[in-house]
Parts: structure tokens; sequence; C-alpha cells
């Protein structure tokens, strides 16, 4: 069961790959560094799950709390230009 | 084909296309963005493989950190890369696959991917995960020695009771025998849960003093290179108080980092990260609170010259542990020493405050970077 999800996440993984690298816009490209990180969160939980060690939640919360930010200071940039 | 193969082999196939696109993507804000997935993937791989440490850095400096910094660069520089002239060099085409292939070959002679009888898993790990604390969440399932291993009598491997004297008691027993008046003879000087931590703060604790010491350094050359203005001048920044939605959702989130990065440094020595991993969490969320309000809302909270400050603090701290050891009539760095009574907890003591003096360093240095980066521009565009 896990399993089969990972896989189906890890096929997901490719086509925000092909969105990443096609682009055209930099929105494009935000979206789908955005998509990969919540994807990331689910990966690891499902990866701790299917494994057993359900202490890998710990990593998943760093990404839940951490990856949000860059998107944040990407957009600041492309508004004003300036990261402060 | 084991279903961790494959999903690794998926995996790296992601990586790969990844990083092809790294090099070949000209505008250099794409590869600030694929930089950012290309480290999701890495800590996917690492979480894959069970190495939870590494995946922890992956995660909380190549999902976070590193890509704002990387933009915050770009702030200074253009944002395309100069097309290059000649496409292909046949000579370093040559040389780049003859290391490859010398590196392939050389990988012949290692034993195989979770093979259990590589060295690796016999050479002293044994007897380390044999010690009677040596076991993630209590459970002896995860990290029972291999089969025909025969644990030495004075390690028999037993999960701790819930007596919080026995495990004192036993530590005691073993250490008055033999010559050695802290250790046993071929101890690991491990006596906390996270063999990784013990590895890092104990047994190569020099090593991760010099490793602070080194991001130490690197902050106070981005402060000589980049450090223009006085501390005290106001400076004009940009805000984004009138998104109410980033505004609220920050006020709501930074306590939960600060305290999930206190989390990780204190909980550093029994579940998996560390001071590194903890202090780049915390900077994180001051560089939030810069980002959404401004950097002089930041120094407001907290001074450039306290930052400054607090980033030799770390160091000192880290030395300081170790000079106390050798006053306590121990060894440099050999934390057992803290506590005769019962090495264990001394060496978990001096662990958490070593981690500590790795968390402020860190998280100080990385804030320090940001503000360089960030005043730089701010001094270009006045």
């Amino acid at each position: 069961m896990y399993i089969a999800a990972i896989f189906a996440l890890l096929v997901g993984a490719f086509f925000i790959l092909a969105r990443a690298l096609k682009g055209p816009t930099a929105y494009d490209r935000i979206l789908a560094m955005n998509a990969m990180g919540t994807k990331t969160v689910i990966l690891v939980a499902l990866l701790g799950f299917a494994s057993d060690r359900p202490d890998f939640l710990d990593l998943a919360i760093v990404y839940a709390l951490v990856s949000f930010i860059t998107t944040i200071a990407i957009l600041k940039y492309i508004e004003k230009g300036r990261l402060d | 084909m084991s279903e961790v193969l494959l999903v690794d082999s998926v995996l790296l196939l992601l990586v790969t296309v990844c990083a092809v696109a790294i090099i070949e993507v000209r505008s250099l804000y794409a590869v600030a963005m694929l930089t950012s997935v290309y480290s999701l993937l890495m800590a996917l791989v690492w979480t894959n493989m069970h190495s939870m440490d590494v995946a922890f850095t992956e995660a909380a400096v190549g999902g976070g950190i590193s890509t704002i910094l990387l933009i915050g660069t770009l702030v200074h520089t253009r944002r395309d890369e100069k097309p290059a002239k000649k496409r292909l060099h046949v000579p370093a085409l040559l040389v780049t696959i003859l290391t490859g292939a010398a590196l392939i070959y050389g990988t012949f002679d290692m034993p195989r991917f979770g093979d259990p009888n590589a060295t690796i898993h016999h050479y002293r790990v044994p007897e380390m995960m044999a010690q009677n604390v040596g076991f993630v969440s209590q459970r002896a399932g995860k990290q029972t020695p291999p089969e025909g291993f025969v644990p030495p009598p004075r390690m028999v491997p037993t999960i701790p009771k819930a007596d919080p004297h026995h495990g004192e008691h036993a530590e005691a027993e073993h250490h008055e025998e033999g010559g050695h008046h802290k250790h046993p003879a071929d101890d690991f000087n491990g006596h906390v849960p996270n063999s990784v931590t013990s590895l890092l703060a104990a047994y190569r604790g020099y090593d991760t003093m010099f490793e602070t010491t080194v991001i130490f350094t690197a902050g106070i050359s981005l402060i000589l290179l980049l450090r223009r203005r006085r501390d005290d001048e106001p400076q004009a920044g940009e805000t984004l108080r009138g998104q109410v939605i980033l505004r609220v959702m920050t006020k709501m989130f930074i306590p939960f980092i600060l305290v999930f990065g206190f989390y990780v440094i204190t909980h550093g020595e029994i579940g998996p990260g560390g001071g590194f991993q903890g202090g780049v969490i915390l900077a994180t969320a001051f560089i939030l609170y810069a980002l959404i309000y401004g950097r002089n809302a930041l120094f407001r909270i907290i001074q450039p010259k306290v930052l400054d400050v607090l980033a030799a603090v770390g160091v000192l701290l880290y030395a300081g542990v170790g000079v106390a050891c050798l006053l306590l009539g121990g060894k440099f760095l050999d934390y057992s020493a803290l506590n005769t009574a019962s090495p264990g907890d001394g060496e978990a003591l001096g662990m958490t405050l070593v981690e500590y003096g790795v968390g402020i360093t860190v998280c100080t240095v990385m804030i320090i970077i940001f503000n360089q980066l960030a005043e730089q521009a701010e001094a270009k565009a006045s």
C-alpha cells in the first residue's frame, strides 16, 4: 500500500520536474518547486512508514516548516527586486 | 529487485535529469530554483538509505536556506549566464571520461550496497550497538547486532529498564574494571543513543569543533568583505506588510519553527539532527521575519552587534566545554569528565552543550550572511 503510494508520487515528480525544466515563465518554476516541496514532505513520511521508522516524521516536519520560506524569498525578489 | 532499490533508481534518474538541467539552463533564476528541487530529491535519496542525519541537513540547508542565499547572490549579479563560447572541449571531455571510468573501476573493490559482510558493519559498530544505551526509541529490534556476533560479556545488549539508576550502576561497574579510569578498554565513547551524534560530537569532536570555526570564519569574512554601512544608521528596506495572509501566517509559524529548532538541537544526541541542522532552522525563522517585516524590524529584535558577538560565543562555548573537561581532569573534549559518577550522563551533558555551541554559531552566521547579501543590494540601489 505504502509502496504503491510512493510510486504514484514518484510518477508525479516526473511531471513536476518537466514543468520546472520547461518553464516558460518564472512562476511555472516557482509552482513546480513548491509542489516538489509538498511532495517531498509526503514522500518522506511514506518512506518512514513503509520501512517502519515513524521517527522519519521529524524530517517531514522540517520540510513543512522551512520549504515555503524559499518560495516567499523568490516571490519577494521578483516583486521588489531585493531581499531585505 | 527490492522496492528500496527501485525507489532509489527512480530518484537517481530524477536527480540526474535535474543536475544536467542545472548545467544546461542559462537563466540563473531557473538554476536557483532547480537547485532547490535537486536538494529536495537528494534528501529523498538519503531518507531512502535511512541516513537520517544527512537527510536532515539536506532538508534544513538545501531545502531552506541555500536557495534564499542563492537568490541573495542573484541580487548582485546578472540574471542570465553568459553564453559559453565553445561548446565542446575535447581534452576536457576525455579527462572527465577517464576520471569517471577510474572512479567506477574503483568501486568494483567496494562491498555491494547493503552487504551485511562489509567491513563497516563489523569493525567496532557491533560493540557500539551492543552497548546498553545504543537503541533508538528503546526498541532493540532496530539495532540488534548482526548474526554471529558474540558481544563481550560486559556488553550484553539489554534495553534500559524503567529504573533510572539501573544504567548508572551498570556504567559504574564496568568503568571500575580494567586499567582505564573512564571507559572500558575498547569503548566507542558513545553513551548516547544516536550513534551519528556520538561520532560527530565525541569520537570526532575536534573535527566538529574546527568545522564550527570554519563557519565562524565564513561569517567574519562576509562581514569584512560586504559590510559597508554603520550599524546604527537607519536602513531603508522593502516590507511585505501589505500581504495580510503572509503577515498573519508568519506570526503564527515563527514560534513553531523556533521551538522545533531548539528541539532539534537539544534532542540531537537522542534523535536525528543536531547543532548544525537546528541552528539553520532557527536562522530560517529570523530570515522569514526579515523577509516579511523588513530587516529594520529584525534589527529591533536582535542588533547586528549582538549577532556578531553571538557567532563568537558559540565557538567559545564549544571550546569552553573542552577546557572544562581538561580542568576536571579528563582529556580535551572528553565529556565523561563532566560527571564522574555516571560518565554516560556527563557525555550527554557535554554533547548537548557542544550542540548548542554549534547551533548558536550556525544560526547567527546564517543571519549575518543573509544580512550582508541583502545590505549590499540596498547600498547599490541608493
